[in-house]
């Protein structure tokens, strides 16, 4: 008898401890439970080929488009031979460190078709590893934005203090290495003027260059490791230094220069003046200069357009090898045929 | 990339994208994934108690499934990290915008990678997934809206470009393709249990009650 009540009674607690219902907590939620059926697979890869192939083809064709002169001017433009010896290599560092020689160069560049304005002129420079962790580090854009934040050189050593221990204004290692070659240009005897406005991002003229800071004692340590800026121009409008300031994510990588608001016809010959005066010779990395038309994708690189056009006839074979299959040898979906103890009755 | 920044250990994405994405881009995603999914409905699972089988003879985690996983992984990586760079080399592209497409592209990669591998689609797993995609591009927005960051307005400036979608776009099919493709093969010509079982649950079970919305009945 009390056995049984306590039956009832444990049965009764037990009820009461049983969790409410919820479709969440038993996972009754409605839901969707999409099965690749093999049409849709079909579908899906014919849809897949039919969309990419085309754009691949037409980013090959806007690269095809894109006229691009590329001119490697570091080995002509110096008067010293191109061996590797350590001879050659020491007197092209002297020579280029050497401030008083005249370093003008003069290239001759012919228009292979003809391109619209506005024509993009790049330099360009490889194997200079903007990217160095280090190299990235050295800088600080609290300084460079406001003007009473003059003595904030922090992570800008070496480039913090000059020798009257004076902060460097912009202080860090990518402004000390500014670029400083410049190029001009003419066509048949004519001057072709480069337009330097508009060549930085406008939101690092607003935002992140103060209109208010200007550069004080930069470039007056021992050692000079590239352009000099002129002191009564703001940072902001500095455009050169704001376009070498966005540091370049690999090793070959180009900067914006100027533009020509000309057209260029075919064959024309273009004379520019080179100043070499950038020192890429210690590490003997590249310079060249280059003059570019731009198309929907950017400049000339067929690497997209290949792999869209490989992914699509990748994706067309697979449709077709897969309904090649399907009608040699199809399935019916869901049979229970197949499942594997009825496969191989044996094995149960 | 460390092999491309001359092995100094520079980070193309940012410090804050780096910690976020365990915390915001991906994690919710493998958590609503993991409690609500299921593969089989429990009138199926009453009538063919031998596909608990699979589990024991741990059909969906043993060494063989850990390499091909492996491989395909390395493949994703391989899509991921060399499409840009292959894209943008010898361009005027900076560090920090390379790195925003590289964030964004991992992203998407796995969300979408997970969304393929799903069997069932509650609103919740929706929202995770989808969610988790536009909750990085939220955060990407925001670090690169900050002044005091040197990657200030990267993103905005790269994602005016075509290339940049262009770039997520063929990442995103290049590198799921061998993953899909494997998938469906085997999945149509060789079968296991359960991918049956689905398929018979969809196709074949108009008779079949579906009178599922009931409540556990007591052990009794």
């Amino acid at each position: 008898m009390s056995s049984g009540d306590a039956a009832l009674q444990s049965s009764s607690s037990k009820a009461s401890k049983k969790p409410t219902y919820s479709r969440f907590t038993q996972q009754e939620l409605p839901a969707c439970k999409p099965i690749l059926t093999p049409e849709l697979i079909m579908a899906a890869f014919i849809f897949l080929g039919i969309t990419f192939i085309p754009i691949g083809l037409s980013h090959l064709s806007a690269s095809d488009h894109v006229v691009e002169l590329i001119d490697r001017y570091d080995e002509d433009c110096i008067p010293v031979d191109n061996s590797n010896s350590e001879a050659a290599y020491n007197k092209r560092i002297g020579y280029i460190q050497d401030v008083k020689t005249d370093k003008t160069c003069t290239r001759t560049l012919i228009v292979p078709k003809k391109m619209k304005h506005p024509i993009f002129v790049y330099y360009q420079l490889d194997d200079f590893y903007q990217n160095h962790r280090r190299y990235v580090k050295s800088r600080n854009d609290e300084q460079y934005r406001n003007p009473a934040a003059d003595h904030k050189t922090a992570h800008c050593e070496p480039e913090s203090m000059n020798n009257d221990n004076q902060p460097i204004v912009p202080c860090g290692l990518i402004a000390w290495s500014l670029f400083n070659d410049t190029y001009s240009f003419s066509v048949n005897g004519n001057s072709l003027p480069i337009n330097k406005k508009g060549i930085a991002w406008e939101s690092d003229k607003t935002h992140k260059f103060g209109s208010k800071v200007y550069p004080k004692n930069f470039q007056s340590r021992s050692l000079i490791g590239g352009a000099k800026l002129n002191e009564s121009i703001p940072l902001n409008q500095q455009e050169d230094l704001l376009v070498w300031m966005r540091t370049a994510a690999l090793p070959n990588f180009r900067k914006l220069y100027g533009r020509i608001e000309t057209d260029l016809e075919a064959n024309e010959m273009i004379k520019v003046v080179i100043n070499n005066n950038y020192n890429t010779y210690t590490f003997k990395g590249k310079k060249k200069l280059v003059i570019s038309t731009t198309t929907w994708i950017g400049g000339k690189n067929d690497f997209l357009g290949k792999v869209y056009i490989t992914v699509g006839g990748i994706c067309l074979f697979i449709a077709v090898a897969f309904i090649s299959v399907y009608l040699i040898r199809p399935r019916p979906l869901g049979d229970p045929a197949y499942l594997s103890w009825n496969l191989d009755p044996a094995s149960n | 990339y460390v092999l491309f920044t001359g092995f100094t250990l520079t980070t193309a994405i940012t410090d804050w994208s780096s910690m976020l994405y365990s915390i915001i881009y991906t994690s919710l995603p493998t958590i609503v994934v993991g409690i609500l999914d299921k593969d089989l409905s429990r009138a199926t699972l009453l009538k063919h108690p031998q596909l608990y089988g699979a589990g024991q003879r741990n059909e969906s985690y043993n060494g063989k499934l850990f390499w091909v996983t492996i491989f395909d992984t390395l493949w994703q990586s391989i899509a991921v990290f060399f499409v840009p760079l292959v894209a943008y080399w010898a361009s005027n592209v900076d560090g920090s915008s390379l790195g925003d497409l590289w964030t964004i592209a991992v992203v998407v990669l796995v969300n979408v990678h997970l969304a393929m591998d799903l069997f069932r689609w509650y609103w919740i797993t929706h929202a995770a997934i989808w969610g988790s995609i536009i909750a990085t591009f939220v955060c990407v927005m925001v670090i690169d809206a900050l002044p005091f960051l040197p990657g200030y307005w990267a993103f905005f400036h790269i994602a005016d470009t075509k290339l940049f979608w262009m770039c997520l776009l063929g990442i995103t099919i290049g590198a799921l393709i061998p993953h899909f493709v494997v998938k469906i093969f085997v999945q149509y010509y060789k079968p296991n249990d359960i991918q049956i079982a689905r398929e018979a649950e969809k196709f074949q079970d108009s008779r079949v009650s579906r009178q599922v919305q009931i409540e556990m009945n007591p052990i009794s």
